[in-house]
């Protein structure tokens, strides 16, 4: 049916993770596996990008919300990037602004984090 | 003069660029801001606060600047239509913080908000161009303010729709989500997903009731706040969680209770928002749907594994059956001046008899008779086991009695002790008309003589696999012309009428005293199973009927 796929690229210490095309319930697990692999190898300092993230579902959604709590204890951050408008209606609709970092790309979300870690 | 005339042009040209600044924004904090900053600058107030209502006659406290003496109150009570004389002393309270001007702001006559100013810093009166001033900067904001709720609350009603399409759209991709996947924990955990997106909670436990809605335990749980100690602590108060109103222990949100057709089977229990806002009816509703649909997936679930249980052990039984089928003779040997019929109906559980001609020399014939404990695939591998140690030891072994010992050996090593075979073997030799046997704990035989004698054949020993190394006896005896020798298993003699009376030993002697004599085997084995029939009913419900009939002709 409808394809997804997530890519990752390391840089320094932060992961950024690109989306691509459908994420909803039937696609969530492969992302949840996605950041589950980067909290094994205690990769904590984390970038979604969603430029080319066609479709994002409450399920979607809920995986952000499953993993939020762990990686921030381990001073680490989950901050979302390259959202179109589509998308981030539903980020805004479901108040997540107020607890996601958002940035329009993922230079402003990686110097974000290289600040924090130079302070 | 010339000063007056000064005043009045900043005075009207502060209000220009207001009406233009008003009309120029619909965020009703900015008109908020000029409102108060703008005669702030211009007279120089040092505090003002706005309150506006929603829509009752209770106003709240939207903005305010500057310091006061005491705490705003956050709401104040503005009726529509304000008294003829009101004044400032209508608010005690706001003079107290050191508010001296009130004024309403209104549309269509009616007041929905009301302005405050401080005492200007010089510590002078207001003079009342300067009250009217204020008055028209009011006026001025009043259908800006106007818009800007209804913008506002047309903004908030239409999130408030986005939301609810958002929520349906949820439970639309999550119903059918459900439904792809007969995995409880796949089910769980797009349900999982679905719930902390949509709910923005990433605290909650799901608990499940057996079938019957006891014994309650925890399937699924998310975050830190559902200890062991919580979780145990919620399981042994399980009966709380059966309505929607529950007294939670502290810093638990919300209990969703679960139900089919007014049967409770389970819960969702929720810590509070990441954001900290409460959870609104609309979210509740939501929530019973999504704990619906949820428990109904479960349900699917389990009686879908329910049935792939069955669906398993019937192949299981199957291949038993199979096996068991393998291992009986095809066609009855033709023996010179003998007559025989074997039969077997297995039951449906397949019971593990087994019965066996084995051709030795032209004139000699082993006849063998099994019932192997237990049923299904056990009972049909322990059944091939003993097919195979006799089909070897036929060939190595003459004496009946060591091949039993033998037998017993085998099959005490190969299976544990409650496992064990009742067996009978007997060698008919068609020269001398003699038939040497051994029963090892199986049903005697009978041997039905034309005088009328019937001989129980149970000579032997002990069952097989019970204990090792143990002796067996024999015995033989003479086949005389005419004689029916009749070997079966219990499936015969213990099949049950609905008054659970067994088919019993004596009508099977009786049935063959009556009728051995002019009819074939065949046809006393058929007609034996049509007496089983009608007696019981069907008796291969619950064990295999194995029946192996020899006559010597007369």
């Amino acid at each position: 049916m409808s394809g997804f796929e997530v890519r990752r690229h390391d840089n320094g210490d932060v992961s950024i993770l690109h989306l691509h095309g459908f994420l909803d319930a039937h696609t969530a697990p492969r992302f949840e596996e996605a950041l589950q692999n980067l909290l094994r190898e205690e990769r904590v300092k984390i970038i979604v990008s969603m430029s080319e993230l066609d479709y994002i579902s409450s399920a979607g959604l809920g995986v952000f919300m499953g993993f939020i709590e762990e990686i921030r204890e381990k001073k680490g951050d989950i901050k979302l990037s390259n959202m179109s408008e589509k998308v981030f209606k539903v980020f805004d609709l479901l108040g997540f602004p107020c607890l996601y970092e958002i940035y329009d790309d993922e230079t402003a979300a990686l110097e974000k984090f290289n600040a924090s870690s130079a302070s | 003069m010339e000063k007056a005339h000064h005043q009045l042009k900043l005075e009207l040209d502060s209000l220009t660029e207001l009406s233009q600044t008003l009309n120029a924004t619909l965020e009703t904090d900015a008109i908020i801001n000029q409102v108060l900053l703008v005669p702030m600058g211009r007279l120089m107030i040092s505090r003002a606060a706005v309150y506006l209502k929603k829509d009752d006659d209770t106003a709240t406290l939207s903005t305010s600047k500057g310091r006061f003496r005491a705490d705003l109150p956050h709401t104040l009570e503005i009726p529509k239509h304000l008294p003829a004389d009101w004044e400032m002393a209508h608010f005690p309270e706001l003079k107290q913080s050191g508010l001296e001007i009130a004024l309403p702001v209104m549309m269509d006559k009616q007041v929905f908000g009301m302005v405050f100013y401080g005492a200007k810093l010089t510590g002078q009166a207001f003079e009342s161009h300067e009250r009217r001033y204020l008055q028209t900067i009011v006026n001025l904001a009043a259908p800006a303010m106007q818009n800007a709720r209804r913008y506002a609350q047309l903004k908030k009603v239409n999130a408030d729709l986005d939301r609810k399409i958002q929520e349906l759209h949820t439970l639309f991709e999550i119903g059918g989500e459900l439904n792809k996947t007969f995995e409880a924990d796949d089910v769980l955990k797009r349900f999982a997903f679905a719930l902390m997106g949509q709910m923005f909670v990433n605290q909650f436990l799901v608990i499940l009731g057996d079938e019957n809605g006891t014994r309650p335990q925890a399937v699924y749980k998310q975050g830190r706040l559902f200890t062991d100690t919580l979780i145990q602590q919620l399981l042994e108060n399980a009966s709380t969680l059966h309505g929607a109103e529950q007294k939670l222990p502290a810093h638990l949100s919300l209990c969703v209770p679960m139900y089919i057709q007014q049967n409770w089977k389970g819960a969702l229990i929720l810590g509070p928002k990441m954001n900290g806002a409460p959870y609104t009816d609309s979210d509740k509703d939501f929530l019973t749907t999504l704990a619906n649909v949820l428990i109904a997936a479960l349900e699917n679930t389990r009686l879908f594994q329910d049935k792939l249980v069955r669906m398993r052990m019937e192949e299981e039984l199957a291949t038993a059956r199979q096996i068991q089928a393998r291992l009986l003779p095809g066609d009855m040997p033709r023996i010179a001046g003998y007559e025989m019929h074997g039969l077997n109906i297995p039951s449906k559980q397949v019971g593990g008899d087994y019965f066996d001609i084995i051709p030795i020399t032209d004139t000699e014939y082993l006849l063998t008779i099994a019932d192997v404990s237990g049923k299904g695939m056990p009972a049909a591998l322990l059944v091939s086991n003993l097919q195979a140690g006799l089909h070897i030891l036929k060939n190595e072994k003459d004496d009946l009695t060591e091949i039993t010992a033998r037998l017993n050996d085998l099959i005490y090593q190969n299976t544990s002790v409650e496992k064990y075979i009742t067996f009978f073997i007997a060698r008919l030799n068609t020269a001398t008309h003699t038939l040497t046997y051994v029963n090892a704990g199986h049903n005697p035989p009978y041997l039905f003589r034309t005088d009328g004698a019937c001989l129980e054949l149970d000579k032997g020993g002990l069952i097989l696999g019970m204990m090792p190394g143990i002796g067996y006896e024999s015995a033989t005896l003479d086949f005389n012309a005419g004689d029916c020798l009749v070997l079966f298993t219990d499936g015969v003699t213990e099949a049950m009428d609905e008054n659970e009376t067994p088919f019993d030993e004596f009508r099977v002697i009786r049935f063959f005293e009556e009728n051995f004599r002019k009819k074939s085997t065949e046809v006393l084995n058929t007609q034996l199973v049509e007496a089983l029939y009608s007696h019981a009913g069907d008796p291969t419900e619950d064990d295999d009927i194995t029946i192996l009939t020899v006559k010597r002709l007369s």
